[in-house]
């Protein structure tokens, strides 16, 4: 009896130790969200993959929620800024978030708004675009290095290789311009003011796809200039849209700019 | 006008020139002034690359060794990186000879037509794209190759 029960223990844990190491991308999602023994009530559809290298393929129109500080993980955030940082953080009120002045939101707080993404899917490349307010992700998916010597942006240069069936994106040389999150959003009353960075923050992003109408996404910021060690943003959701492109084209005007040509106002 | 006055003239230009479409966009004639040619050696505080326009923030140290604060603009931060003009030479301590034109109305504003460094390299680089200085095959007035 102790035999055969060790015997199926010692199966068991051989079994459950291929499961866990076990390439991912073996298995459709469906049988992946099975095998992890969650009971889906509806079908998972499997990831759509591209004709030219069988990599999932995220091309479309994706859409999350607007994330509050606490679903953000902005708590964690809180923690690891320093406090020279905070500083100079409560200096910044609302009426200095560059997005005002449109100033893109840059990543990863464009993945906590609610304003959709489009994605398209080519060969050796990802590009998202994006029309609150205008700009557009190039994403080399081929696994190459960064371009050297290259100038600061909002964005950054990104860089991707896939890993199984998440692609992976290391994106440096930044401005430093950008908000990790709003001067309204914050877990407590401790700290208020805006989630600055700096040029020399550092991302690595994974993105995947949970189904075909679920889009993963995960940033981990490193920013010696202000935060103490790395932040890591909980895995943000979003889903497919029913449209085949952004439905309007997006525009943003600063705050201060009139606009309107004289003669049709 | 002070440094910070100054910035807060470049961004609300700036932000003009965002929102206005690219035929609009400030010409030379307009901004600078062909009678005004200046040339200085200075040293890059800042860089603040931009578009449409390159800012670098330099120093200048006048007859009585105090340090001026000037501002040259150059072309867009692409069209620099093209031309081998990055942030591993054109960076804060960097010492530069900087040739080109002032501003009309704005004191200590410049664009640049030629960034050179000590060793000799030299770039051709007007924010208007005015060949007075230094012309299309990038060479300067002497005839001396400009990159």
């Amino acid at each position: 009896m102790k035999k055969s029960l060790g015997a199926a223990v010692l199966i068991g844990a051989v079994l459950a130790g291929l499961a866990l190491f076990a390439p991912t991308a073996s298995l459709p999602a469906a049988a992946q969200q099975r095998g992890a023994g969650q009971a889906s009530t509806t079908p998972a559809t499997p990831v759509p993959r591209t004709s030219w290298d069988g990599k999932p393929d995220l091309t479309g129109v994706w859409q999350g929620a607007k994330l509050d500080a606490r679903a953000y993980g902005l708590a964690e955030a809180e923690r690891l800024y320093r406090p020279s940082a905070k500083e100079i953080m409560k200096t910044l009120a609302d009426k200095d978030d560059p997005v005002h002045r449109c100033v893109v939101y840059g990543y990863p707080r464009r993945m906590a708004t609610p304003f959709p993404i489009q994605i398209l899917g080519a060969v050796g490349a990802m590009v998202v675009f994006d029309n609150r307010p205008h700009i557009y992700r190039y994403i080399p998916t081929d696994g190459r290095m960064h371009t050297e010597d290259l100038f600061p942006s909002y964005q950054g240069d990104s860089v991707g290789r896939w890993e199984g069936d998440t692609l992976v994106v290391d994106v440096t040389t930044f401005n430093g311009r950008i908000w990790l999150a709003g001067a309204q959003d914050h877990p407590t009353s401790t700290l208020t003011g805006g989630w600055i960075t700096s040029d020399a923050m550092h991302q690595v992003e994974r993105w995947r796809l949970l189904d075909a109408n679920t889009l993963e996404y995960q940033s981990t910021v490193e920013d010696p200039k202000v935060l103490t060690g790395p932040w890591t943003t909980p895995k943000i959701v979003l889903k497919r849209a029913p449209v085949r492109k952004l439905e309007d084209e997006g525009h943003c005007i600063p705050e201060g700019i009139d606009y309107q040509p004289a003669g049709q106002k | 006008m002070t440094q910070e006055c100054f910035r807060g003239l470049m961004l609300s230009l700036g932000l003009l020139i965002a929102t206005m479409p690219v035929s609009a966009h400030h010409s030379f004639a307009a901004t600078f002034d062909r009678n005004k040619p200046v040339t200085v050696k200075a040293v890059v505080t800042e860089v603040h690359w931009e578009n449409p326009h390159t800012l670098m923030y330099v120093e200048v140290k006048d007859e009585s060794g105090k340090a001026v604060k000037w501002t040259f603009e150059s072309y867009p931060p692409s069209v620099l990186y093209r031309k081998g003009l990055r942030p591993n030479r054109l960076k804060p301590g960097a010492e530069v000879t900087l040739t080109g034109f002032a501003a009309k109305s704005v004191p200590n504003w410049a664009e640049v037509s030629i960034v050179a460094f000590p060793d000799g390299e030299s770039f051709c680089v007007p924010a208007s794209g005015n060949t007075t200085v230094c012309d299309a095959n990038d060479r300067d007035v002497n005839g001396n190759l400009v990159k």
